[in-house]
């Protein structure tokens, strides 16, 4: 087989901070990765510098090379992404045979370095399991003070498991592009669609998915009420509480019928209970905003801006009544700690996974919003996000 | 009342019978009229009537476009977005046309096709109808039988953004959706993959 001309160019290598990835993750590959670093003498920012090494590295030391490459890969296409579109896709058949129709393309197992035409799109495709990898840039774009190039990537992932397809990309990498939200998954979404006669995307309706958020949101405001409940004063029980309020509206209040609004005061009880409650009593999984609109499209948002438990917000009990009653929620924040073994489990100790996330409805797919990226075992972190959504979702 | 309005809609264009027969359309849309201005709407949201009742998006759409033609009692209104500071805004058909975010003044261009991707339809429920479903509601407001729905697989998938109203092969559609078509959109009309 032809020798691919491969070389690490910065615009690729910009994708990665230099302080906590690649200066992190390199000198376990590269013996003496700084001193080679420092060695480097030509002008040119760090992203150059580095270049220069990995090619070195790439020269002398294939087997390295490898696993550097495999490693940025994955940490381009998962990791460093923060935002990922989920769209259902219609298809009959599986990776194994999508992929064999693919054989000849150049693009296979393609290295993320290699030299590739100026206006191709497609820089690498991998199989994994039954899903398939598209590592697609999108354009180049200048980023920083100096106005480096850097490759805007926008990977996909066709999951043929669970017939959902993932567009991925990153925030602010978006603002710096030409194009815009729309323009941008328009296009993926074309390319997708013209791929193979055997595949086609199909959107899902706004108003399932924020049935879908609503769902989330009622398991989580009951999570948040058992642990409200496990903190009850005088270590009253739920029936002597319902007992006891009955009692009061009746007999001190001669209400016709106090059956009609007893749960009301009981929400009033559970309210001031959590108001005086430490944050930390919900720290295994919690909301910390949402977003609901109301019959006539007004909006109202609740945000916790240290990314804390609402629970202690007024305005969450004050509009938790109406959600119920719509049963839709338009954008949903959430924190869930997990078990990695067994999604089911509460972690318990300090040793634990955890993933935050902004779920919403966006030009037809739901949109997760990833916080704190890049972050270890991503992949996993998805998994969990996953399985928490596809509850829900046929 | 509003029903009887559908029915006569439906009695000069028969061929809306292809989309949703008029008997099964009628108890739901009875129905969902009821539930939804309980909970206060002014409008009726087709997205949220595929959901609730298992018909795909477009089919409601093109069926509600129908009745907000002329003296119908429904007025169709846009909902989009702003793409660049995502204000919510709704417009009628002259605002869409000469758009303009009212929060960061930015302008879009319908005759791209991107602009017209963000933009979701509803229709407005004209103030009389609503009055009238209000005092029913009163009337009846001891026998409360809004029960839960079973939720549709059929609606589970299938946004339809306003390109896609426009491309539908307008059985409900009125003339003057077709003139903005026409007006507007002669650039991006053709061509376009329906995902």
């Amino acid at each position: 087989m032809e020798e691919l001309l491969r070389t690490y160019r910065s615009p690729i290598l910009r994708n990665f901070e230099i302080k906590s990835v690649l200066n992190t993750i390199l000198p376990s590959h590269i013996p003496d990765y700084f001193k080679k670093l420092r060695a480097i003498t030509d002008t040119g920012n760090s992203w150059e510098k580095i270049s220069r090494v990995l090619d070195t590295n790439m020269v002398e030391f294939p087997e390295s090379d490898k696993a550097i490459e495999s490693m940025l890969f994955e940490k381009l296409f998962f990791e460093v992404q923060d935002h990922v579109h989920l769209y259902h896709f219609e298809s009959e058949i599986d990776a194994d045979e999508f992929v064999s129709r693919f054989e000849d393309e150049v693009y296979i197992n393609r290295p993320l370095n290699a030299i590739v035409l100026p206006n191709e799109k497609v820089i690498s495709m991998r199989k994994d399991g039954n899903t398939i990898l598209f590592l697609y840039r999108f354009e180049t774009i200048k980023l920083g003070g100096d106005e480096q190039n850097a490759n805007f990537y926008v990977p996909f992932l066709l999951d043929f498991e669970n017939s959902i397809l993932q567009i991925r990309l990153r925030k602010h990498y978006l603002s710096k592009s030409s194009a815009n939200h729309i323009a941008l998954l328009d296009e993926l979404k074309n390319f997708i669609n013209n791929l193979d006669g055997d595949l086609s995307i199909s959107e899902y309706n706004e108003s399932t998915v924020h049935s879908l958020l609503y769902n989330i949101f009622k398991e989580e405001s009951e999570n948040a009420e058992e642990i409200i409940k496990q903190h009850m004063k005088d270590h009253l029980t739920e029936g002597e509480i319902d007992r006891k309020i009955l009692t009061f509206l009746k007999d001190e209040l001669y209400m016709e019928e106090p059956e009609l609004y007893s749960e009301r005061v009981k929400s009033a009880y559970y309210q001031d209970l959590s108001l005086h409650l430490n944050p930390t009593e919900f720290y295994n999984g919690f909301i910390f905003a949402f977003t609901f609109l109301d019959k006539n499209f007004i909006r109202s948002s609740t945000r916790n801006p240290k990314r804390d438990p609402i629970y202690n917000s007024k305005v969450y009990w004050n509009l938790k009544d109406l959600i119920h009653e719509y049963e839709e929620v338009s954008e949903l924040s959430c924190f869930w700690k997990f078990e990695e073994e067994d999604f089911e489990k509460v972690p318990e100790g300090e040793d634990f996974l955890f993933v935050e996330v902004s779920l919403r409805e966006r030009y037809g797919s739901i949109e997760i919003h990833y916080y704190n990226s890049p972050s270890e075992k991503r992949r996993v972190k998805e998994k969990y996000v996953h399985s928490r959504i596809g509850k829900y979702l046929l | 009342m509003f029903t009887q309005e559908l029915e006569s809609i439906y009695y000069k264009k028969p061929q809306l019978n292809e989309i949703i027969p008029f008997y099964e359309l009628s108890p739901q849309i009875e129905l969902f009229l009821n539930e939804e201005v309980r909970l206060g709407a002014r409008n009726l949201n087709p997205y949220r009537f595929s959901l609730r009742f298992a018909h795909e998006p477009k089919d409601v759409i093109n069926l509600f476009v129908a009745f907000s033609s002329e003296n119908g009692p429904l007025m169709r209104l846009y909902r989009c977005e702003c793409i660049d500071c995502e204000q919510m805004l709704i417009l009628n058909d002259e605002e869409l046309k000469e758009f303009k975010c009212y929060n960061c003044g930015s302008t879009g261009n319908l005759e791209l096709k991107d602009f017209l991707d963000n933009v979701k339809v509803i229709f407005e429920i004209k103030e009389k109808y609503i009055k009238d479903v209000k005092a029913r509601l009163k009337e009846q407001a001891s026998s409360d039988a809004s029960k839960k729905n079973t939720k549709s697989e059929e609606a589970i998938k299938g946004e339809v953004s306003l390109k896609d109203v426009f491309d539908l092969n307008a059985v409900g559609s009125d003339n003057e959706l077709l003139e903005i078509e026409k007006s507007v959109m002669h650039k991006i009309t053709f061509g376009l993959t329906s995902i």
